[in-house]
């Protein structure tokens, strides 16, 4: 432990102000840097209960005031003159934003998910500047959790994220938001407004993937990722430690259930290429439907049965991409449109302003500021029209709000949701390339077997002419030697350096690149290998030949103890990633009726307050007919 | 300038005030609707739209004083009668603001989609705008041609007629030809303020028209995402059934709620695509029109300058001569001297001429300065009259733009409320 969080956060509070004047570009708080100076200042225990106080439907509380007053600054100052409709734009382009950032801050806690008794158990409350232990600026994610503040960097999250998949390869674990691509920042370089977005956006996926861990039972028991969340430690520590260091490069080489405590068999597993993935439905086929007559082939009858499940769920996933894909395009085309429109809206209320007030073609200016414009149907008129431009002008602000959660609503958990369909596929794609392990130890078994039996085939062959030899004549025995003798001698030099790698290769398989070579040639060019094994094995001589024996009986018992480790680890695979599927799946369809209410929900409070103001227009309007 | 209208000009424009203008003693209720496409002559080969034109008065002459006054006369028109009964109105009410007619629009001619529900619809709505204009008249509504048009069973003859009556007035053409340009001198400041507000206004309202295209233009590509999105939310809610079953009837109930906001925004694109981009184009046309008649005031306004210009002139040239040498006269003078002319006799005769040509300057000044005036007065109440009717307008299509909206936010509302309350 080598890091106060709460000197830093006292560290930040007091650096608040001149980190204001030095580094104003890259504080994404410029304007509302006291919102988060007291949020980060106020201690655990005040800062707790303000957090739980704040029901979801408080959300529009915060905001609408700031519409009006922002509504009415800009009116205000339109009445004023006439030249001023920049003025105009430009604070209704400002200020909604203000309190755009205070209602989105606001729906986090509405949108998070809360576990199964309600209540929240862990929220990012604060995303901002904080210097690391090494006195480098970085935007730093203030979890808290069980009473605890702790701050990690996105990068942290990224690499827990990373080390979760390679520990719990059966699991899938839940997206964060993607990296930024360094294209993006060359095409943006980093301002305040883009960053807060992005932090904002970021706080939001990371509070959301929290929750989502917490949610899954081999997540939350997880020594990482309980470290992760504990402020005793040093995450760069972590990652250098225990867990972490010791994990394989390949998680077909490992338990699937604790990679950490691989049997020494798992090391010399084959590993299957990942395009062979391509082939794995009719691998999968061939293998079901061709039996084999080799006992070894069979799976557990558990295995077989869960693969329609598995196939069900995988198509089912699939479709769910295909649709959601389609559904985030049209989102985004519809939220742009709805934002061009929105600026149009904005627009008509300036113009309907400047109409208002130059409507009236005959009376002079002297005249209007004047006259009392109770009785003169031109004065009304006037207010008329500002009505309908202020309603325009409301439009613009509601819709905007609305745009804003688009994004937050729609679009962010959306994209969420496609990535936690294609984390499913990569599980889905460790269990089959543990299937397509287990055919590579099958093929290897029944070659070697195959193998074995011709030399044993041979051997009794041979001992059978032997015996018959000896029970017959001398001479002709002789003479059959030495045509034998010569026919192996004769052929042997041609075939010895060929067999021996051959077999020294499939045989003791320590070393793992020759390995995999080895098993994809005998993978895909089976029955040419298996013909130049009988010839090879006919004229191997019988030194050779027992030794032969004798390897390959070390070698299939070695094998079928990985193929019995492979079937468990599938076993243990499929109950497992099953369990998780499920899981997500039931994730998927929740998150997905939640994202139906929320945007329900906002889009009706939209229609509410558009409504609300067209009907004062026309009231209005209506009271001066 | 006919007689009458002088006449109509000198005694009319005293007893108006300002700002009270007059209103037309009779209501009129004017609907037009109901375009149909119907076969041209057997020698056009094009065929023509036919417009439905409901009339409903107050003035009982337009029933021929028998029949129900409460009953609707029903004639069926077609545009380039309307652009007659606008013509004739231009020729007959010169003074007047005649209310514009919508384009000819030779583009959709040309397109050959001028018999498609978007054209005839808004060509119909901005029929009615000018109809229900030259009613709100007090002079034009009740003209003779006017009321022909709106009630006759036989206008084909009316037509003929009309068409013959309507002499191009070529006076006016030239005349306005050669003041084109020309500037009024002395311009009234009342009519200054209103041709810069005017411009101004007509920008602002261009403007908003502008913006209603591009909303119109948007609506209808979000009406088409929400589409999309619909088949998108069926398309999942269909993968879903069988499985999940609660979140099957949540999309559903969802899909509804999308399905209504894409309708419901149609229908608020057609009503603004329809009606108000109509009206704000009418608006424009109008302010249009109001300008054109000042114009035709201010061409009044040069032909009584230049005739005063002219009888300065001549009175100056015969003070001149009265006085003895002209300075400017001064070489002509030598010149006719040298020719022998009498100078005595020719500068008697000279002015003799000069003096009976001022007395008819005077008396044409005269009848210019009234008439320029008048004319003036005029353009005054006009315009005092179009700002009323503008109002009313505007009032009206705000009210129902109001109207529109609360419709479509009360139709998605009721629907989104379901589809909350169901969630």
């Amino acid at each position: 432990m080598d890091y106060n969080i709460f000197e830093a956060v006292h560290e930040q509070q007091s650096s608040t102000s001149d980190m204001d004047l030095s580094e104003e570009d890259n504080n994404p708080f410029v304007g509302t840097h006291h919102l988060y100076a007291s949020g980060i200042g106020t201690t655990i225990g005040e800062a707790r209960p303000e957090n739980e106080n704040s029901p979801p439907s408080s959300s529009s509380l915060p905001s609408s005031p700031a519409h009006s007053s922002s509504a009415g600054s800009s009116r205000a100052s339109t009445s004023s003159s006439t030249s001023s409709h920049a003025v105009v734009e430009a604070d209704a382009e400002t200020e909604p934003f203000v309190s755009l950032s205070m209602s989105t801050t606001a729906t986090i806690s509405k949108f998070t998910p809360h576990d199964m008794n309600g209540t929240q158990q862990i929220q990012i409350i604060d995303a901002g500047d904080f210097k690391d232990p090494w006195g480098k600026h970085a935007i730093g994610y203030v979890i808290l959790y069980e009473n605890n503040k702790i701050i990690r960097r996105y990068s942290e999250f990224h690499s827990l994220r990373q080390s979760l998949t390679r520990l719990l390869p059966t699991i899938i674990i839940p997206p964060i938001p993607s990296k930024h691509s360094l294209l993006k920042y060359i095409w943006s370089p980093i301002n305040a407004a883009n960053d807060s977005k992005i932090i904002s956006t970021r706080k939001k996926m990371l509070n959301s993937f929290l929750s989502n861990c917490l949610n899954i039972q081999e997540i939350s028991n997880d020594i990482v990722f309980q470290k992760f969340l504990n402020p005793e430690f040093n995450w760069k520590d972590v990652l250098s430690s225990s867990p972490i260091i010791i994990l394989p490069l390949n998680n077909l080489l490992a338990p699937p259930l604790s990679p950490t405590k691989p049997s020494p068999l798992h090391s010399i597993l084959p590993i299957p290429s990942n395009s062979s993935l391509r082939n794995y439905n009719s691998i999968w086929q061939q293998h079901i439907t061709v039996k084999s007559h080799n006992e070894i082939s069979n799976l557990p009858t558990e295995i077989l049965q869960n693969e329609s499940q598995f196939t069900h769920i995988e198509n089912l996933f699939q479709n769910y991409k295909r649709i959601i894909t389609h559904l985030l395009k049209n989102i985004r085309s519809n939220k742009s449109h709805f934002h061009s429109l929105s600026t149009y809206f904005a627009e008509l209320g300036a113009y309907y302003n400047a109409f208002s007030l130059e409507n009236d073609i005959t009376m002079p200016n002297s005249l209007r500021e004047s006259e009392n414009n109770s009785n003169n149907p031109m004065m009304e008129i006037i207010s008329h029209i500002e009505k309908t431009g202020h309603s325009f002008d409301v439009i613009y602000i509601s819709s905007e709000i609305l745009i804003e959660k688009y994004t937050s609503i729609l679009e962010d958990p959306i994209n969420e949701l496609l990535q936690f369909l294609n984390e499913s596929f990569k599980v889905l794609n460790f269990k089959k390339l543990k299937f397509l392990q287990f055919k590579i130890l099958e093929r290897l078994i029944i070659e070697k077997e195959t193998k074995l039996s011709s030399l044993t085939e041979i051997e009794n062959q041979l001992q059978k002419i032997n015996e018959s030899l000896t029970r017959s004549t001398i001479l002709t025995d002789e003479n059959y030697k030495d045509t034998k003798a010569a026919d192996l001698t004769f052929v042997k030099k041609d075939v010895r350096s060929l067999s021996k790698s051959s077999s020294n290769s499939s045989s003791s398989g320590h070393q793992n690149e020759i390995h995999i070579g080895a098993s994809k040639l005998n993978y895909e060019t089976s029955t040419p290998t298996m013909n130049l094994n009988k010839l090879e094995i006919k004229q191997l001589t019988e030194q050779e030949r027992s030794k032969q024996i004798k390897q390959l009986n070390q070698d299939l018992s070695k094998l079928k103890d990985c193929l019995s480790i492979c079937i468990s680890d599938m076993l243990e695979i499929n109950n497992s990633s099953y369990n998780s599927l499920m899981h997500t799946y039931n994730h998927i369809n929740l998150t997905i009726g939640k994202i139906l209410k929320l945007f329900a929900a906002s889009f009706k409070a939209w229609i509410k307050e558009c409504l609300k103001n067209w009907k004062l227009a026309k009231l209005q309007i209506d009271e001066a007919l | 300038m006919t007689d009458k209208g002088k006449n109509d000009l000198t005694s009319k424009a005293k007893d108006k005030t300002r700002g009270n203008p007059e209103k037309p003693p009779y209501w009129f209720e004017i609907i037009v609707s109901d375009p149909q496409k119907r076969t041209g002559d057997p020698g056009s080969s094009s065929g023509y739209v036919s417009y439905q034109i409901s009339t409903k008065t107050n003035n009982t002459s337009f029933y021929d004083n028998r029949g129900d006054p409460e009953s609707i006369i029903v004639v069926h028109r077609r545009y380039s009668d309307l652009l007659l009964l606008h013509d004739i109105l231009l020729n007959r009410f010169p003074t007047c603001i005649i209310p514009p007619l919508p384009d000819k629009k030779v583009f959709q001619y040309i397109a050959g989609d001028r018999f498609s529900q978007r054209f005839t619809q808004k060509r119909c709505h901005s029929l009615q705008n000018f109809l229900r204009r030259v009613s709100l008249h007090p002079d034009l509504s009740q003209s003779k041609v006017f009321k022909t048009f709106l009630v006759s069973k036989d206008w084909e003859s009316h037509r003929k007629v009309l068409q013959d009556s309507l002499q191009p007035n070529k006076d006016e053409v030239t005349d306005a030809f050669m003041n084109a340009f020309k500037t009024v001198h002395k311009q009234n400041e009342e009519f200054t303020e209103i041709r810069e507000k005017s411009d101004k206004l007509d920008r602002t309202v261009t403007k908003i028209d502008k913006l209603f295209h591009k909303v119109v233009k948007k609506n209808d590509s979000m009406s088409e995402d929400y589409t999309k999105l619909g088949s998108n939310l069926q398309e999942l809610q269909e993968l879903v059934t069988g499985e999940n079953e609660e979140l099957a009837a949540k999309l559903k109930i969802f899909n509804e709620g999308v399905t209504q906001l894409s309708y419901g925004l149609q229908d608020l694109t057609k009503y603004l695509d329809y009606e108000y981009i109509v009206d704000l184009k009418d608006l424009e046309h109008y302010i249009d029109s109001m300008r054109q008649l000042i114009k035709l005031k201010d061409q009044k306004q040069i032909d009584y300058e230049e005739l005063s210009d002219y009888l300065t002139r001549s009175i100056k040239e015969k003070n001149n001569l009265i006085s003895g040498y002209g300075g400017s006269n001064f070489f002509a003078n030598k010149l006719e001297e040298l020719a022998g002319i009498n100078q005595e006799a020719s500068r008697r005769e000279k002015i003799n001429k000069l003096e009976g040509k001022i007395t008819s300057l005077t008396g044409e000044l005269e009848n210019a300065k009234k008439v320029a005036d008048g004319f003036e007065q005029e353009c005054l109440k006009e315009i005092d009259h179009f700002e009323s009717v503008k109002t009313a307008e505007i009032k009206k299509s705000l009210g129902s733009l109001a109207d529109h909206h609360i419709e479509f936010y009360e139709r998605i509302l009721e629907a989104w409320e379901k589809v909350d309350d169901s969630l």
